[in-house]
């Protein structure tokens, strides 16, 4: 849900990284949180278990000048990917602005990302909403390892309705194709937002 | 998408205002409202060194607490004060949307925040249905547009 602040020039959006459970959502915060300059970040915040896997979420603040005359913050969140969290990720996914489906190319983590991607679908409608009217792109990460699924397989399982999703390569591991990802939604969310406007 | 919400200036000054008051009827270091998806809307002294974080973490854990009363047959729990030994925290929901957040020390004690806040919250509430029933698209200035600045969002 964007926020409007007319009195401060300022307009705040949401941004959720989803995906199965390991398939490298807290990786692409990690990356981003070590590549944006100073300036562009506030702290990256994590609640995990003691075995570094999300218990609850990552959040990272950004800000950038991207409409004229006004800073514009995006909110990073990541959702626990484990299927037991399913009450959490509805939490982390209400009001959200754009949404970055990470998914793991290796080959037998494919049916972890389809139902993840259904998981997606069916959190977006509790909420009233759905992926035709969110923003959204898929970013195939770990491209690095050598039992990888081919792009094109991918696209066919995950990206083959009527309108293509933009699509981005990634090994967000060696911060391949991170900033690449965060800025093709960060796009897509402000060309919602201006033409909503 | 969820529809978002705007504030116009008149909104941020009658906000602000009684944002203050609260935050010198409460005798609280610093207040911010939220949405519930942690953007913050208003701020006034000063909660925290990184408010973003307190705020995203603040309606996480109003959120998961808003489920774990539903778990028991609540319909929720209206606030909660998490008490340190220097430093606490008060949270509660002004709707569904919007959440009161201050952060206070031993300056002041529970039972002034909790009042305080229940009043503030009792105000803000028809603030907020007023702005959220608006139209999105600002009626009293029309010539309002938002043009995308070139170049790329974020890099190195």
């Amino acid at each position: 849900m964007s926020l409007i602040n007319y009195a401060k020039k300022e307009i705040q959006f949401k941004i959720v990284y989803y995906g199965c459970g390991l398939c490298g959502k807290t990786t692409n915060l990690q990356i981003i949180h070590d590549r944006v300059p100073a300036k562009a970040k506030g702290n990256l915040t994590s609640l995990a278990t003691s075995q570094d896997r999300t218990l609850f979420f990552d959040f990272l603040p950004l800000q950038t000048m991207a409409i004229e005359g006004y800073t514009t913050k995006f909110q990073v969140y990541t959702v626990p990917g484990q299927v037991k969290y399913n009450s959490t990720r509805k939490l982390v996914l209400r009001n959200c602005d754009g949404v970055v489906f990470c998914i793991d190319s290796q080959q037998d983590k494919m049916p972890e990302n389809l139902e993840s991607w259904e998981n997606l679908k069916e959190n977006l409608a509790d909420q009233n909403d759905s992926l035709n009217q969110m923003p959204h792109v898929l970013q195939y990460n770990k491209r690095d390892l050598p039992g990888r699924l081919p792009k094109a397989y991918l696209d066919f399982a995950l990206n083959n309705g009527e309108h293509r999703i933009p699509t981005f390569m990634a090994a967000a591991v060696n911060g391949k194709g991170v900033l690449e990802t965060l800025n093709g939604v960060a796009k897509l969310v402000l060309q919602d937002f201006i033409d909503k406007h | 998408m969820a529809i978002g919400f705007e504030l116009q200036k008149d909104d941020y000054v009658t906000l602000e205002a009684n944002l203050q008051i609260f935050q010198k009827g409460a005798e609280v270091r610093g207040a911010f409202l939220c949405d519930s998806g942690g953007n913050i809307i208003i701020e006034v002294g000063k909660a925290a060194s990184c408010v973003d974080s307190v705020s995203a973490l603040a309606s996480g854990a109003f959120s998961a607490t808003r489920a774990l009363a539903h778990a028991i047959g609540e319909d929720e729990f209206s606030s909660i004060v998490h008490q340190g030994s220097r430093n606490n925290i008060f949270m509660s929901a002004v709707d569904e949307e919007v959440l009161l957040v201050a952060v206070f020390g031993q300056e002041t004690n529970n039972g002034l925040v909790k009042l305080e806040g229940t009043k503030a919250c009792r105000k803000l509430l028809p603030i907020f249905r007023d702005i959220m029933k608006r139209p999105t698209v600002p009626n009293e200035d029309p010539t309002v547009t938002f043009v995308l600045a070139q170049g790329p969002l974020f890099s190195r």
